[in-house]
């Protein structure tokens, strides 16, 4: 493992079904991080894949760092996404010095969803509601956090963002959130206008569209392989893809 | 002021290539562009500018703003009482000085606009004296 660290391993196994070193059943990272994250608590895992063997660490609701193989941060996280079933297991040694991951969990997804509609469906989709917390480690070895509230993470932020991804076509690919058969109507007529719009003003390129409300925004972009991904929801949850588009 | 001389403020900021003017439907009213971007060109970039934001409204977006990005341009629209005020700017776009440059032409406009709109008003209505002072009595 790269970037060994100081940071104490987790007091407690992560759940009573994963004790440690302990083997557990194949499942998805996707599954893994879903539920992890949502009870805020402290979690390592290493991972075994077909021919790579990973890492893959959670604290507070955040992935904070991910290795597979090579690579490691988001590239190792989508890789293992990617990856399908891989034999999970509890890990206690010694977590990473740095994060390499420095999203919180909405727009970690929001990225993901922008870059590998595939990992959305999977991922995402359906929504769970969150489970209860599973870890009763003692106070000193799980500070509180100012994140552990009852409020769910990234409430602060505004209602969730729904995106879509769609071809040119119009063939939506992955969808998820309130209204997205709305939003993928509107994307598809507003990349149209939009590419018009640059045509008649002579300018080249793919067109990004970031429509601004009062709270919420429409962001359309066309992505890395050339179809249409638009993200609709609380400003504040977008900034990051907005930037990105070079619309910030 | 004249519409023109409003949007010379816009030009000021490094970077502005062309403005324009449009009422809430699109309708294309005053104009600073270069001679390459024809005005038949700009009435379609207006009206397709204000179909974007209509169709943001049926996502339930209250839209105030609509930023179009093409490779190193980006046309910026801010939406107003009555109209609409789009500016192409080249990047790197200053956005806090084109912002607060958007915000006074946006407020002087409106008097421009409205003057206009009740000029107009009142050439329709003087054809119709009956009608003028029935309206007069009944204010």
């Amino acid at each position: 493992m790269t970037n060994q660290a100081s940071r104490p391993a987790p007091a407690r196994p992560v759940s009573p079904s994963i004790s440690s070193g302990k083997e557990l059943e194949w499942g998805e990272v996707g599954e893994l991080v879903r539920h992890f994250c949502a009870d805020q608590g402290r979690h390592g895992f290493r991972l075994g894949g077909p021919e790579l063997k990973g890492h893959l660490f959670i604290d507070q609701g955040h992935v904070v760092h991910a290795e597979y193989g090579e690579d490691f941060g988001l590239n190792a996280l989508l890789s293992l996404l990617r990856a399908g079933p891989m034999r999970l297991e509890d890990w206690r040694g010694a977590w990473p010095r740095q994060v390499s991951i420095h999203l919180p969990p909405e727009r970690l997804l929001d990225k993901v969803a922008l870059l590998e509609p595939r990992v959305v469906r999977k991922v995402l989709l359906p929504a769970e509601p969150a489970p209860p917390a599973r870890r009763s480690a003692p106070a000193a070895a799980q500070p509180p956090s100012p994140k552990s509230s009852s409020s769910p993470p990234g409430a602060a932020l505004g209602p969730p963002t729904t995106m879509v991804r769609l071809t040119t076509r119009g063939q939506v690919l992955a969808a998820r959130g309130k209204d997205a058969a709305r939003v993928a109507d509107a994307a598809a007529l507003i990349h149209a206008l939009a590419q018009l719009i640059a045509a008649d003003l002579g300018r080249r390129g793919t067109p990004a569209v970031h429509v601004r409300g009062r709270e919420k925004s429409l962001l359309v972009v066309r992505s890395e392989v050339n179809d249409i991904a638009a993200a609709c929801g609380a400003t504040r949850r977008l900034a990051t893809l907005i930037g990105r588009a070079g619309l910030g | 002021m004249t519409r023109e001389g409003v949007l010379q403020l816009l030009h000021d900021v490094e970077g502005v290539v062309g403005t324009f003017i449009a009422d809430a439907q699109g309708e294309l009213l005053a104009q600073m562009c270069p001679p390459e971007i024809t005005e038949p060109a700009l009435r379609r970039t207006a009206l397709r500018v204000a179909r974007i934001m209509r169709c943001a409204d049926l996502c339930e977006l209250e839209v105030r703003r609509c930023d179009l990005r093409f490779d190193r341009y980006q046309l910026l629209v801010w939406r107003f009482a009555g109209g609409v005020l789009g500016v192409l700017a080249r990047a790197p776009v200053k956005k806090r000085a084109l912002g607060m440059a958007a915000r006074l032409v946006v407020r002087e406009i409106q008097p421009v606009l409205f003057a206009t709109a009740a000029e107009a008003e009142d050439e329709v209505t003087s054809q119709y004296p009956s009608t003028r002072r029935s309206r007069d009595n009944v204010s």
